[in-house]
């Protein structure tokens, strides 16, 4: 099994965190917090196991910035989240475009919402913005920001907490008056 | 005469493709530096269509965000509302009842093949087949209009709801999607009769922009474009969602990697999900289409899930990360297209210019789903 045999490779990076999740309601069955220094390892440790990547995407948190990388497996059901820290006045963070070729747009991507900068990028520039744009769309605003923990779910937590429900018949579709389009011509 | 360094490159030149090329299907715009007719380099420029839906689903309650899904890719949108409902559903901790999941393993898998015959269509235009388009869009208005009969849209169809869809099936949808695959199947030997046998379609693709396992691994190609190359990879089967493992459907895969053999399994997969529609008709349940207890204010619990389906182009994901609010914190989409076009700049080294239109024919590009 590719999920066991994985473990041993990504506890040799010596992580922050190496957690077991939930697949049925997370749908990733690894998550592990990187550094800047093992980061570019944990990239060769996919590379090895023969992992796509998925993608690259920043989230804005109250403390810091936080990137998460996504791996998946063509051959065996497993998915690894990657995640690293980094801050908000100067954020950098290693590339790993030299090992995934297909992370240098992801990468691209994220410097364009959040401003990250990815030393060791070959072309790091605007890929979804403009080309002079000097903005960070996917920062939020002071009031709107949470922490990592207000984002976990805790195991008291009911799923779901709503009492309103949709109402359950449906007008046909088909019983709809045709449309009339333009002016309508006045009875005389 | 003088034929010093500095004549010597004086052949080489800039050349802009797009954004209103016809054959980049959207706007997009590559960058060629070509030597006579052969390709140096191609940097493709993305971000005109760029609506930010990502921010979009950040500041609007999680029902309203149904209606930008079908915005993201309006070729098969039905795909993408099973996306976003399935990971709300998944986030939240929904089910949804079987003749539901029936309704939308139908509506879905038609929107599949509505998506695969617009891409055939569109695909033999830019190789300079005018006919075959005729016949697609033909067969596509046949999908459009089943599915307007069910849920009153053509193309941005918002069907899904969290917890089931809007409006139940008739029996006239029924009847006529089974009278649809009897005259779709009837056209799949014309179509191979028509263009999978003519020289000059195979001439225009064969041994053409070939994408090895390794470098679609490495640039996370997905879909047809990487079955093509001789990966069984479905999320369908590989990482199964709503109620697919009940059917039997094969994963059709190509050999070689070019663009024929990308051709070749969008036709086979055409069948497959025929196959799927004709076992879903078969043995569906009746019963409500819509969970009891589904709510309309939505407000899960905090907490991320990432949730993939098998998009008409690929592997199409969805992060979503919850603070417990009736919006989301954070939503990342991870669309294929993108990943798939990334693969293009490596591809167009050394070839020629007009072979450039065929691949970019042939990896299905929907640039709204790429510039999101």
């Amino acid at each position: 099994m590719l999920i066991e045999d994985i473990k041993k490779e990504l506890e040799e990076l010596k992580p922050e965190s190496l957690e077991r999740k939930n697949y049925s309601s997370e749908g990733y069955h690894w998550d592990i917090t990187l550094s800047r220094e093992t980061l570019q390892d944990f990239a060769r440790v996919m590379n090895r196991n023969k992992f796509f990547i998925e993608d690259v995407c920043g989230v804005d948190l109250k403390e810091d910035l936080q990137v998460l990388y996504h791996f998946a497996h063509t051959g065996e059901l497993c998915r690894i989240t990657g995640r690293i820290f980094t801050s908000k006045n100067t954020p950098a963070i290693p590339t790993i475009s030299n090992i995934f070729p297909g992370a240098d747009w992801h990468e691209r991507e994220t410097f364009d919402f959040f401003g990250i900068c990815f030393t060791g990028h070959k072309n790091l520039k605007h890929l979804l913005l403009p080309e002079d744009a000097d903005i960070t769309p996917l920062r939020k605003s002071e009031s709107e920001l949470k922490s990592l923990d207000d984002l976990t779910r805790k195991p008291s937590q009911r799923t779901l907490k709503s009492k309103l429900m949709w109402p359950v018949v449906f007008e046909n579709y088909k019983r709809r008056p045709p449309v009339k389009h333009g002016r309508e011509e006045k009875k005389s | 005469m003088n034929q010093g360094p500095a004549r010597k490159n004086e052949h080489i030149y800039t050349l802009n493709m797009g954004p209103q090329h016809p054959s980049t299907h959207g706007v997009l715009r590559i960058i060629l530096e070509l030597d006579g007719e052969y390709i140096i380099t191609a940097e493709p420029v993305l971000g005109y269509i760029h609506r930010m839906h990502e921010k979009m689903g950040e500041n609007r309650p999680y029902p309203r965000f149904i209606a930008n899904m079908s915005r993201l890719d309006y070729v098969g949108p039905m795909l993408y509302n099973h996306l976003f409902t399935a990971a709300v559903e998944k986030l939240s901790g929904i089910e949804v009842p079987p003749r539901a999941e029936h309704v939308r393993i139908i509506t879905a898998e038609l929107s599949r093949v509505a998506s695969h015959l617009l891409w055939m269509g569109a695909f033999l235009m830019d190789l300079g087949a005018f006919t075959p388009i005729l016949y697609t869009f033909d067969d596509r208005e046949a999908i459009l209009d089943l599915l307007e009969s069910v849920c009153g849209a053509r193309i941005t169809f918002s069907y899904f709801r969290f917890g089931g869809v809007c409006n139940d099936i008739s029996a006239d949808f029924i009847e006529g999607t089974r009278a649809f695959i009897k005259l779709l199947r009837t056209r799949f030997p014309m179509y191979e009769k028509l263009v999978t046998k003519n020289i000059i379609f195979e001439k225009r693709v064969k041994d053409i922009g070939v994408i090895t396992p390794e470098m679609a691994r490495l640039y996370g190609v997905t879909g047809p474009a990487l079955r093509a190359s001789g990966i069984s990879y479905d999320v369908r089967k590989n990482e199964p969602y709503s109620i697919y493992p009940e059917f039997e459907f094969e994963i059709p895969c190509g050999e070689n990697g070019d663009c024929f053999d990308r051709y070749i399994v969008r036709m086979l997969e055409m069948e497959q999900s025929l196959r799927i529609i004709e076992q879903a008709l078969d043995k569906i349940p009746d019963g409500p289409v819509m969970a009891k207890h589904a709510p309309l204010k939505l407000h899960p619990a905090p907490g991320e899930t990432y949730f993939t389906v098998e998009s008409a182009r690929g592997e199409a994901g969805l992060l979503l990360i919850s603070d417990g609010s009736d919006t989301p914190y954070r939503l990342k989409l991870r669309t294929p297209g993108f990943s798939n076009l990334s693969v293009l700049e490596e591809l167009a080294k050394g070839i020629l210019l007009s072979d450039l239109v065929a691949i970019m024919g042939s990896l299905d590009l929907v640039i709204p789903e790429i510039d999101r």
